[in-house]
């Protein structure tokens, strides 16, 4: 509980610093076998419209040999467990 | 026998049309199956697209347990696209097949065209002469199936004629005469081996009309040995 209010503290104190990093979510796949991933990564300052947010992940997931799908769901809060848990591997990786 | 020649030559025209068919239908079908295996079998990359699109449009699966099930369904898909694949080539091999025997079935209907023009023509020769035996001791030469008695004279003529024509040699009359008489060639006239001859065509022309066209039926009368339909008086 304290650290919750110690959260919506900071955020309303310093709303730069909150806004220093989006999460967006998204698919990606690789072909022949096809091998699919959920991943999260994070983009530098506010979220910018999906759009944006996919031609800047693209050439990060690219030069791991990764083609992404689509952006599931971009957010300026850090992901919840569950999120993370599904990410695996491939959370904040590229 | 006009009517039978004209018939005949519509049966070939028939023949000639029913070849263009076969044609036909052999690279109509061949075009089609072709077609089919190109555009209406699945390709080997239908399983991962359909996988993939499951994938992007239900949000909620991101498990890793659900992404590894799904590479498992892709997986299996892409593995029975490969036996579609070996599937498309047993298909091909049995339309080669198809063909072969459809290329055999024409044959056959070309070889029936050649043989339809080839009744034509026996049937514009009148005889055709496939066989011809010469039987000295009964006296009789047989012509294809048909028999025909002679007597010794003209047996002997026709011998001395075939034995020149296996050499491929012609013999006048004088020759015809010496090499039966046995009498050497000066002495011998033209006038007896032209006699000879005309013996052999009238005894065997008159048996050979009376064989093929003009029949004699025992203690009845005469009838003419030809189709009704080929008689035409003009």
């Amino acid at each position: 509980m304290k650290h919750a209010m110690l959260i919506a503290f900071l955020a309303l104190g310093m709303p730069a610093a909150a806004q220093a990093d989006c999460f967006a979510e998204y698919k990606a796949k690789q072909d022949g076998p096809l091998r699919l991933h959920y991943g999260i990564a994070s983009l530098p300052g506010a979220c910018p419209d999906a759009a944006t947010a996919a031609a800047q992940l693209r050439p990060r997931l690219s030069a791991a040999g990764w083609q992404l799908l689509n952006i599931v769901r971009l957010s300026p809060e850090a992901p919840g467990p569950q999120q993370r848990a599904n990410a695996g591997e491939h959370y904040l990786r590229y | 026998m006009p009517v039978s020649i004209t018939s005949v030559t519509r049966a070939r025209r028939a023949g000639t049309r029913l070849v263009g068919i076969g044609i036909a239908v052999i690279v109509a079908l061949l075009v089609g199956t072709a077609a089919v295996l190109m555009w209406a079998l699945p390709g080997a990359n239908a399983f991962n697209a359909r996988v993939e699109r499951i994938f992007v449009e239900n949000d909620a699966l991101t498990g890793q347990a659900e992404l590894r099930l799904l590479e498992i369904l892709a997986q299996s898909g892409t593995t029975f696209a490969d036996t579609l694949t070996s599937y498309r080539m047993v298909i091909l091999v049995l339309l080669v097949f198809a063909a072969a025997l459809l290329v055999a079935a024409l044959v056959f209907l070309v070889m029936l065209v050649t043989l339809n023009r080839r009744v034509a023509q026996i049937e514009r020769s009148g005889i055709q002469v496939s066989s011809l035996i010469i039987s000295r001791e009964e006296n009789t030469v047989y012509l294809n199936t048909m028999g025909f008695k002679l007597t010794e004279a003209m047996i002997e003529t026709l011998a001395v004629l075939a034995e020149a024509r296996m050499d491929d040699e012609m013999l006048s009359g004088v020759q015809i005469e010496s090499m039966i008489s046995g009498k050497s060639a000066p002495d011998c006239d033209e006038s007896a081996g032209a006699m000879r001859i005309k013996r052999l065509r009238d005894g065997l022309g008159n048996q050979m009309v009376s064989e093929l066209l003009v029949k004699t039926i025992a203690r009845k009368g005469y009838v003419l040995a030809i189709d009704k339909d080929v008689i035409e008086v003009v």
